[in-house]
């Protein structure tokens, strides 16, 4: 269902907006990540976070955070990798995963000198997110075995996407 | 050179003198200090600039220096108006208004005329509501300068705060009268048809007029009034409001509507217009009380109905008929109601319907709607019965709505699994996390929910509200000074949180934090904490000075007496009410089981020891009254300013504990609350508490009768009733003739003319509380029926579904002190632990 679906079908409001991340509101991404991911992440993903910019964004429905992106960009090789992206499983296929990843796109234009392409990882077997991905012109480049430490299956794709 | 008055000066340095004073009254301290030095080194004994001296270091700050001046300068200067102006203003600034009076009116006999002193006794009398010597005052200034507008003005609203509101009138007309205007007023309008170029004062007086008219009770001269001057009148909105109700008043009721339909359109959320238009069309469905015959109730809805369709998004509208709707109507009206509030996520939804659970009926409809949305949402996204799915969030209000529903309702297991749900759904939803403190409040634990509210505070730290709830839920919790840090999140670094809220009047918190240090035993910082919200209220009332000449030039009259009304009544705000009962309570504790009971038990009960507790109180009376009438601060009282701070001698409110006058200081408590706390039960009966200690049969009986007329079945009435007639029938024999005459007359009423054993029995206790009250009291007319008197409260308890915990705590207390059974405590606390099974007080 596309997002106009959703509110032709829907009698109340669909208001998707993103917002700051900052060191006030920093828990929230925390709680989320949990919610979202099999991954707990280290303290200094979290002190970095607010410091991202247009890189960091939180995803709002309705008023209430539910979902967010970090990126961090990798100057030696030129290129953007999307360390989190994700959305609380009642609130998916509304738009805001687009809406986020539409947005760091978007900035990687202002920083076409630095950005050259967009990458990221996702585990085997989420064919979601590889189909989610894929809309956007990511394309799988490889597939690496023992990616995750503690998780199953430890597999995980590489995902890339050429911006010029 | 030896002059002493500035008459006798030479004009130059005349005219330096009134630099000097011209500077003082801009607040240029340094400057006037350094002109005034110079003038006194070339006349030494120069009595004026002496005084003028001390009144400027006296605001710097050296209050005592500024008095020793001041008086000093007297002493050369008897017979200078501006010697005793000064030191009038000086007293005044310290609140010692008494004093202020004394050498104001001694400095206009030395100088009748002189308008500045007059000025300045006008404000004081109007501050101290002296209001025939406000009258008298204004006549003299009138008389001097009848050509300025605040001279008339100034006269009527002394005759305003009078009640002679014909002379107010007259007094106005007068001044009109003579001011004819230069050119005919004429106003133009401009395109929105507001007029263009308004003079406002003369706008506020004609309204002001309008005011004194009707609250004289001429209401067709205020509505004629109101015609005539409309070209001239600057607020339209309150022209419309205010012509509207005078027709109403007079029962215009058509023209009333039309004023009101318009005003309605023009804010259709407006609950004032709404009801009254409601009063201009239906007066009598309006007036009827609930509930409502049938055909009210439905010509009601009509009307509600009619209006609706016009106004599909007005609130009030929507809300206001759930108020008296019944049966089938009031559950689709409040059905629609819900679901839209729900859908929309209004977080506030719960608060605005609360007052609906007044009514069992309504709340069995709510029993039954709200789980039903929670069903429908969570298994098919939809709400009952309807086909349209609704987006995910949806759900998530629902449950937040069925959890304060379930709350409410003492559910608290079911209201947090619902909270819970939701933070599974939606972990980053504040007000879940919120809400599962308040009800782990309302259950008792106030630990977990302080808890609760850090987790909140912590997924916001920019929230201020949050914050300070998280601060308050510590403090219930006991955490006094992790409470102190949260707070301090939202302060500057060096800022010191009890003082800095104290100075941003953050009543709440004293309040809280004095209930904590209570809680823990600590009754003197209890005490002093709430002191702390008595300065509050003194703060507010002296605040109010600088509006009695600022609003009369200004001319906003009619807010200007508003604001009289209001500071009069300042100390009946439910937050002075709060933390004065507390306070009072504090103090019947400290005066039944006093800290310092050693030093007291030394003093025993013999002829001998008495006089020495009289001479030790009366020496301790003197030293207090020396130290009102000295400009020295009370101990709880800080300069606010931070001037010149001091080191807080009384960090823990040991001088509250030492008193030897306790049932005199609570009087600070009980006597505002006597003024205008009034409508509470618990103002009188807490009043007679400490009358029944003081021994003052009088006054007992007057907070007796007052509490009865408010409630004749309270339980703490019917006890304090019983004990007064057993006080009376003891001590009767000792009262004077004309006392025994009043209380013989009046307490066969208290009684219903029965004795009070018959009067026990015949009390039919319905909660808890009664009941226990009740078997008190029958413990004091009969202490042999003491099991008896326990029994029923312990059958009591093991039926009491609804008593609350301070009430089940309460129970116990009484039965392990005032009937001194332990057992029968313990079976109280354990029927106390079954129902608040996570309260901490029996863990």
């Amino acid at each position: 269902m596309t997002q106009t679906a959703v509110a032709a079908a829907s009698s109340g409001r669909n208001a998707l907006e993103l917002g700051d991340v900052t060191p006030h509101n920093v828990r929230q991404l925390r709680v989320l990540n949990a919610a979202i991911f099999p991954v707990a992440y280290q303290e200094a993903f979290y002190q970095s976070a607010p410091t991202l910019g247009e890189f960091a964004k939180l995803a709002y429905f309705n008023d209430i955070m539910v979902g967010a992106v970090c990126c961090r960009i990798e100057p030696e090789q030129k290129r953007l990798y999307i360390m989190t992206l994700g959305c609380l499983a009642p609130y998916r296929r509304l738009g805001l995963g687009a809406l986020m990843l539409q947005h760091v796109l978007k900035e990687c234009d202002h920083h076409l000198n630095t950005v050259e392409s967009v990458y990221l990882h996702v585990q085997v077997g989420n064919e979601d997110a590889l189909a989610f991905y894929k809309k956007f012109g990511f394309v799988v480049t490889e597939t690496l075995d023992q990616y995750y430490k503690r998780i199953e299956p430890a597999g995980a794709h590489v995902l890339v996407k050429r911006l010029c | 050179m030896n002059f002493t008055k500035t008459e006798s000066l030479p004009a130059a340095d005349q005219k330096r003198f009134n630099m000097i004073v011209n500077a003082y009254e801009r607040k240029l301290y340094k400057k006037g200090l350094k002109w005034v030095d110079q003038l006194i080194k070339k006349y030494h004994d120069y009595a004026d600039a002496i005084s003028m001296r001390g009144l400027i270091i006296h605001c710097m700050g050296k209050k005592e220096e500024g008095y020793t001046a001041a008086k000093g300068a007297l002493k050369i200067g008897l017979s200078s108006h501006i010697c005793w102006h000064v030191l009038g203003l000086m007293h005044r600034s310290d609140k010692n208004y008494v004093e202020a009076m004394k050498c104001y009116k001694m400095a206009l006999r030395l100088s009748p005329e002189n308008q500045q002193i007059l000025r300045d006794l006008c404000l004081l009398q109007t501050h101290i509501r002296d209001l025939d010597g406000l009258k008298a005052t204004r006549h003299i200034i009138l008389a001097s300068k009848p050509s300025q507008r605040v001279s008339w003005v100034g006269l009527a609203i002394a005759y305003h705060l009078l009640g002679k509101h014909d002379v107010a009138v007259q007094t106005l007309q007068a001044y009109e009268d003579n001011d004819k205007p230069a050119s005919t007023d004429v106003t133009t309008y401009d395109r929105d048809g507001w007029p263009k170029a308004l003079d406002f004062e003369k706008s506020e007086m004609l309204m002001y007029k309008v005011q004194l008219l009707e609250e004289g009770g001429r209401i067709p001269e205020a509505i004629a009034c109101l015609d005539k001057n409309k070209a001239l009148i600057s607020d339209l909105r309150a022209w419309k409001e205010q012509r509207g109700a005078l027709l109403l008043k007079q029962g215009n009721r058509a023209e009333a509507e039309d004023i009101f339909r318009g005003l309605f359109d023009e804010n259709p959320n407006n609950r004032n217009y709404l009801t009254t238009l409601e009063s201009c069309v239906d007066p009598a469905g309006v007036q009827t009380g609930a509930p409502l015959d049938e055909s009210t109730e439905l010509r009601r809805l009509a009307f509600y109905d009619e209006l609706a369709a016009k106004y599909p998004r007005s609130n009030i509208l929507q809300r206001l008929q759930l108020n008296f709707a019944t049966g089938d109507r009031f559950q689709s009206r409040v059905d629609a109601y819900l679901q839209r509030r729900i859908r929309k996520g209004v977080p506030t939804l719960f608060t605005d319907i609360r007052s609906l659970y007044a009514d069992p009926a309504k709340v069995a409809v709510f029993d039954k709607l709200i789980p039903a949305y929670v069903a429908s949402l969570t298994a098919s996204q939809t709400f009952p019965g309807s086909s349209a799915k609704e987006t995910s969030d949806v759900v998530l209000w629902a449950k937040f709505l069925a959890a304060m529903h379930d709350d409410k309702l003492g559910r608290t297991e079911s209201a947090l699994k619902h909270l819970e749900d939701g933070i599974a759904h939606t972990p980053t939803l504040i007000e879940l996390y919120t809400a599962k403190g308040r009800v782990l409040k309302h259950a008792g634990d106030y630990p977990a929910a302080a808890l609760a509210l850090e987790t909140a505070r912590d997924l916001d730290t920019a929230d201020r509200y949050l914050n300070g709830k998280c601060a308050k839920y510590q403090l219930r919790a006991g955490r006094i000074t992790d409470a102190s840090a949260t707070v301090k999140f939202f302060l500057k670094e060096n800022e010191e949180p009890v003082e800095k809220l104290a100075e941003m009047q953050c009543m709440w918190f004293e309040t809280e934090r004095g209930k904590a240090f209570a809680q823990q035993g600590d009754i003197g910082r209890a005490l002093k904490q709430f002191y702390l919200v008595d300065k509050q209220y003194n703060d507010i009332h002296e605040d109010q000075f600088d509006f009695h000449s600022y609003c009369l030039r200004k001319m906003t009259l009619r807010s200007y007496i508003k604001l009289i009304r209001y500071e009069d009544t300042v100390r009946g705000h439910k937050f002075f009410f709060r933390a004065a009962t507390e306070a009072i309570r504090l103090y019947l504790a400290l005066h039944d089981k006093p800290l310092n009971a050693a030093a007291e038990a030394v003093l025993g009960d013999s002829a001998e020891d008495k006089e020495r507790k009289k001479a030790l109180s009366k020496q301790r009376r003197a030293q207090q009254k020396a130290q009102a009438a000295a400009p020295t601060e009370k101990p709880a009282s800080k300069d606010a300013s931070g001037k010149d701070k001091k080191e807080d001698k009384d960090a823990d409110g040991a001088s509250y504990l030492q008193s030897t006058t306790l049932l005199e200081d609570v009087m600070t408590f009980v006597r505002p609350l006597q003024q205008h706390a009034t409508q509470h039960i618990e103002t009188h009966l807490l009043a007679f508490e400490v009358y029944f200690r003081k021994n003052k049969p009088l006054l007992m009986l007057q907070s007796l009768k007052r509490a009865q007329r408010i409630d004749a079945n309270n339980a703490d009435l019917h006890k304090a009733i019983v004990q007064f007639a057993l006080r009376v029938a003891a001590n009767g024999a000792t009262y004077q003739p004309t006392v025994s005459t009043v209380i013989n007359q009046a307490l066969p009423e208290l009684l219903n003319k029965q004795t009070p054993k018959q009067f026990v029995e015949a009390y039919k206790p319905a909660t808890l509380l009664q009941v226990l009250r009740n078997a008190e009291a029958r413990l004091l007319v009969d202490p042999a029926s003491k099991s008896q008197a326990i029994k029923l409260v312990v059958d009591a308890a093991s039926k009491a579904s609804d008593a609350t915990i301070e009430t089940f705590s309460t129970v116990q207390n009484a039965l392990a002190t005032t009937f001194g059974d332990k057992a029968s405590a313990t079976v109280v606390a354990d029927l106390a632990r079954k129902q608040y099974p996570r309260a901490t007080l029996w863990k």
